[in-house]
């Protein structure tokens, strides 16, 4: 219909139009990166899948370099964080000391001790509480539970303290959430050994909970019948980090 | 004989300057505290304060959702005057976007004739407006976070870093024309007084100035 004088001279209604258009185009970006993460929903059941130990091996990741992690999907990235300074361990000098009132035993393992322990591989998203992500990482280790029960844990063992190689930072799980599946004491990530930033030689890999529970650079595992709040929650942040809904029982 | 030209004309009312500026408020307290959520251990001193800056952020995305109510409410004119000056766009709006990007020397004429909001102004407010419900409704599913699918809580994660990083950009342009640049400081005056000299608006806005004149626009 061709445009009255006063059409013409007022121009042509665009401004609700183009308001709604990007209303559109942002609900259609939703849609489509809802999509685009669909198969990979956290929920108790499926925030890890074991896989056969060995299924990731180096060539099919890119070249490890010096802060980039092998093998991701291009805009997924670690960003690696330290409150202190990053350790400098060597395989030789490297040992953790399992103790704590928890346990009847205790024992202090050098790295191919705790590679001797039953290997598994989990496949995993990493989330970083601070929203970003890195898919489908495949981390090789052995499980918490497994170096734990090595140890004879007695009716005192109700908690794990964990600690950072930097003599700083420490996190805790309970009993029940370490002995989960998928806590691993991880030394491997997608068929590379951990870069000194992602924690080498050994990190607590708990997926079921955002990253700052997964204390990189284990020095120390402590069963223990009290709780102690870790690095980060001693200054306000959740205890029960977890990625989705907490199961009731936490 | 010519008006003084020091005579000044109402170009904002009282709650046209309020939404500008506690939105700006709002804005700006919600880029931080979003930020210092956002950044790591080493870029951050606020990560003690998360809860803090937690709360800060959603008590001011609440704020913002209450000021758009509240001027609605108290105040319907506003909205809808406003609603009503980005909406047209004419051959004139076109050709100010086209050369407002060109020094004055290599466009060798002034830039076409504008309204009370000139093509820029308009744009912007649609784009602000349009950002404001994305950053709304992605803040709202990452609020809801762990109630909701993960696909669906980090598909609004990731939109609501991309409009915040596509918002960035535009705000900062907004403060550079407004503060920096000669030639488009009397706005500033508008909206902190609500009234701009009338060379300036025969100047930046010559269709509101025949209008003013005409006795046609009052706020």
């Amino acid at each position: 219909m061709p445009a009255g004088p006063e059409d013409v001279f007022r121009g042509r209604p665009i401004g609700r139009r183009l308001f709604i258009v990007l209303l559109g185009a942002g609900a259609a970006g939703i849609a489509l990166a809802k999509h685009a993460y669909a198969g990979d929903d956290a929920t108790p059941g499926n925030v890890a899948t074991s896989v056969p130990v060995g299924s990731m091996t180096p060539d099919e990741g890119r070249e490890p370099s010096e802060g980039v992690h092998p093998n991701i999907v291009p805009p997924e990235r670690f960003r690696y964080y330290s409150v202190g300074d990053i350790p400098d361990f060597t395989e030789r000098a490297w040992r953790l000391t399992v103790d704590g009132a928890g346990l009847d035993g205790g024992m202090e393992l050098r790295l191919a001790d705790l590679k001797a322990f039953p290997n598994v591989a989990i496949r995993s998203t990493f989330r970083c509480v601070t929203g970003w992500r890195v898919r489908n990482c495949v981390w090789r280790g052995v499980r918490v539970r497994d170096i734990v029960d090595a140890n004879s844990p007695n009716a005192k063992a109700k908690h794990i303290t964990f600690y950072a190689g930097d003599g700083v930072y420490t996190d805790t799980l309970t009993i029940g959430q370490a002995r989960s599946d998928h806590a691993i004491l991880a030394w491997e990530l997608n068929g590379r050994p951990l870069i000194r930033e992602q924690g080498y030689p050994v990190r607590l890999i708990y997926p079921d909970m955002y990253g700052y529970k997964n204390v990189k650079w284990l020095r120390r595992i402590e069963v223990k019948p009290v709780h102690d709040l870790g690095f980060w929650e001693q200054r306000g942040w959740d205890d029960n980090a977890y990625v989705y809904t907490p199961p009731s029982n936490g | 004989m010519d008006e003084p030209p020091l005579r000044l004309v109402q170009r904002f009312s009282g709650a046209e300057r309020t939404l500008h500026w506690v939105y700006a408020l709002l804005f700006v307290i919600l880029l931080l505290s979003g930020l210092f959520l956002y950044l790591g251990p080493g870029q951050n001193p606020f990560l003690d304060r998360r809860e803090l800056m937690r709360s800060i952020h959603l008590d001011a995305a609440l704020a913002l959702v209450a000021l758009f109510l509240l001027v609605a409410a108290g105040s319907p004119g506003t909205l809808r005057r406003l609603r009503d000056d980005v909406e047209w766009f004419d051959r004139d709006d076109a050709r100010w976007l086209l050369w407002v990007l060109v020094p004055r020397r290599l466009r060798g004429r002034p830039l076409p004739p504008q309204r009370r909001l000139n093509a820029g102004q308009k744009l912007n407010t649609v784009l602000t407006a349009a950002a404001t419900v994305g950053f709304t409704v992605t803040g709202t599913l990452m609020w809801g976070g762990s109630a909701l699918p993960t696909s669906l809580s980090e598909a609004a994660d990731t939109w609501h870093l991309l409009l915040t990083e596509a918002m960035i950009p535009l705000v900062a342009g907004h403060v550079v024309v407004a503060l920096l640049f000669p030639s488009t400081r009397g706005a500033l005056r508008g909206i902190v007084t609500g009234r701009v000299r009338l060379d300036f608006a025969r100047r930046r806005h010559a269709r509101w100035a025949e209008t003013l004149e005409q006795g046609e626009d009052t706020v």
